[in-house]
């Protein structure tokens, strides 16, 4: 076998897909850094039977297209500025391109393999798909099921009518 | 939550697919034609343990079908392009679920993912299945699949006003929204609070609050007599009450369910002895501003003085006190005190209370002694004697102190800025500039223990108040 130029290392997904994912992609999976090493040096793919081929395919595409901008310094002032920024609309786009169920499991993956940048900009569209609804349409879009008594919504309302500014 | 009704799933899941398998298999076969096969020579034990490893159930009487090959060869990659459909059937149950350290030997890595098990349902839609039926995704709530903790995760960026209606769509987003992580930080400054809504807050979890300007109607709480008193004990750390419209009763109704606080402001709240007990309560309060307050007496300085030892940053100005509470102070203030703003005891504070308190209080580096009527040069003689840390040092409208002693307090040599104001006319004043080497009336007004300073109204004692949100 001739030698890599890149180093990679190899996931297997639900489906039994192996991708070869390169190494300065695979250091943004915050559980694989420990042991990126082991993987480097294993020809065996590691198993994630939670992620499937289409999710692990969007986590590639998304931490490549981010790849080389780094984190912005981690100051109480910037952390601030930085958290309540924008989703911007590439990442807004590639996020909502393949429906909910993809949004989903995206946030899952990125939860399961800790890629902290994915899961907060992940989190952030759904929550911008939440804001400023009221809660059946909230139920409607994301078909929850209302196991709410009247009694018990008026409840709830009554608890959290401080909030309502 | 979701893992209880995975096993359920699962077995609906087998019996829709089952209806499925023979078009399925008809499909898969039909599929391999086309794609590069590498099929491995394994004996039949490996093939077992491959199984096993692999999730899939050795069927042996449906013969060893080709369509299997491709999930029995490991490290290949296949066509990325065109994903090949899982073999659903064959998807064990939880219980059943092979040891993932089989397959990969590192102990130490844990890949669990919120989805406690793929489902399925969800994956054909990447998988481009032209079988599934694809209006069932529409029908799906995704939610219940995610963990707690993510869904925490994207409420985490909600306005409080959104995150009240989440509280209203079902019972697990109700119990959700009231997670403590959500309520860490709240400003409800400059808003009327009806009776009750403060016991809401204080529930919710909340660490630092501020209370500024706001109209607080009584009682705190209203709840039904089975709620027990331990759940009523509040978690804030930093309360910010400045200027907040409150009656004694209310704060005291308040205070008595705080324990943890750090730091605390009630600048211009009615006190009573038994606020101020309730104030001691906190033993690891470090900042306590009382300037402006009404109604402290000996009998409630006692308490604090005593119990808050690890006190640093202490406002009591113009609050009124007796002359026999200054004298309490200056001989029993905790000796943790760095910052210290005494001004405006006019006559009731003497040379003989600074000596003691200068004694006491070593580690002083800030002090506002303003408006301290009747103290002489003396006092000028003790602050440089005694405090060899002083940064800071305020005697404006001393009237007392002979300006020409004031350049005396260059012996301190940690000393930076000496408040006058007051006290020397314009070329009086440029004379004394150019004599002492520290700025002098640089700041009209004291911070000492204030949480909000300037024109930033967005954090309290530099610890910010607003939730990070979209």
């Amino acid at each position: 076998m001739y030698k890599k130029i890149v180093p990679q290392i190899k996931l297997e997904t639900y489906e039994k897909e192996v991708f070869e994912i390169d190494l300065d992609i695979a250091k943004k999976f915050g559980k694989l850094v420990p042991v990126l090493q082991e993987l480097l040096n294993d020809d065996k793919p590691l198993t994630i039977k939670t992620i499937n081929s289409g999710t692990l395919k969007k986590i590639i595409t998304w931490c490549t297209y981010h790849k080389g901008r780094s984190p912005p310094p981690e100051d109480d002032d910037n952390r601030m500025k930085h958290s309540t920024e924008e989703v911007s609309s590439w990442d807004d786009k590639f996020l909502q391109e393949d429906g909910q169920a993809a949004l989903f499991d995206l946030i899952s993956a990125a939860h399961t393999l800790d890629i902290d940048g994915l899961l907060d900009v992940a989190c952030k569209v759904v929550a911008t798909m939440i804001k400023g609804k009221a809660p059946e349409e909230i139920r409607k879009v994301f078909n929850i099921k209302n196991d709410f008594t009247q009694q018990e919504e008026d409840q709830v309302r009554k608890e959290n009518d401080w909030c309502e500014d | 939550m979701g893992k209880s009704k995975q096993p359920k799933k699962y077995s609906e899941e087998n019996s829709k697919e089952n209806k499925k398998t023979k078009q399925r298999k008809k499909k898969l076969t039909d599929e391999n034609d086309g794609r590069v096969q590498i099929k491995w020579a394994v004996s039949q034990d490996q093939t077992e343990r491959l199984y096993s490893e692999l999730g899939v159930e050795n069927i042996s009487d449906e013969s060893s079908d080709s369509c299997y090959a491709l999930e029995l060869t490991p490290a290949v990659t296949v066509n990325k392009d065109k994903p090949v459909a899982p073999c659903a059937p064959r998807v064990l149950l939880p219980s059943q679920k092979p040891n993932l350290n089989q397959s990969y030997t590192s102990d130490d890595i844990e890949l669990i993912s919120p989805l406690s098990t793929p489902n399925n349902k969800k994956f054909l839609h990447f998988c481009h299945d032209e079988d599934d039926d694809v209006e069932e995704d529409s029908q799906y709530d995704y939610f219940a699949e995610l963990s707690d903790e993510v869904v925490l995760n994207v409420f985490k960026w909600l306005p409080r006003f959104t995150l009240a209606k989440c509280a209203r769509v079902c019972h697990r987003w109700s119990r959700l929204v009231a997670d403590d992580h959500l309520w860490k930080r709240i400003d409800l400054s400059n808003r009327t609070l009806a009776p009750g809504v403060l016991g809401n807050v204080l529930r919710r979890g909340v660490q630092i609050l501020r209370l500024a300007k706001s109209e607080i109607e009584g009682p705190v709480f209203i709840c039904s007599p089975k709620v027990l008193s331990f759940t009523r004990l509040s978690r804030v750390q930093f309360l910010d009450l400045s200027m907040a419209s409150i009656t004694t009763p209310v704060l005291q109704e308040l205070l008595s369910v705080c324990t943890h606080l750090k730091k605390l402001s009630l600048e211009h709240c009615p006190l009573n002895d038994q606020i101020c007990h309730y104030i001691a309560e906190n033993k690891n309060l470090e900042v306590i501003n009382m300037s402006m307050c009404e109604g402290i007496t000996v009998n409630g300085l006692m308490p604090i003085c005593n119990n808050c030892t690890r006190l640093e940053s202490l406002n009591i100005a113009w609050t009124g006190i007796h002359r026999h509470s200054v004298v309490y102070l200056s001989l029993c203030l905790p000796q943790s005190l760095e910052k210290l703003n005494i001004s405006g005891c006019r006559e009731n504070i003497t040379d003989e209370e600074i000596l003691q308190l200068v004694k006491r209080c070593y580690k002083l580096r800030e002090l506002d002694l303003s408006d301290s009527t009747v103290i002489t040069c003396n006092s000028i003689r003790y602050l440089t004697q005694y405090l060899k840390r002083l940064e800071y040092i305020a005697l404006s409208r001393c009237y007392r102190i002979a300006p020409t002693t004031i350049p005396e307090l260059q012996n301190i040599l940690s000393l930076n800025v000496v408040d006058v104001f007051g006290m020397l006319r314009n070329t009086a004043l440029q004379q004394l500039r150019q004599a002492i080497s520290v700025d002098v009336n640089k700041y009209p007004f004291s911070s000492i223990a204030r949480p909000t300073t300037g024109v930033r109204r967005t954090s309290i004692w530099g610890v910010p108040v607003r939730d990070n949100i979209l």
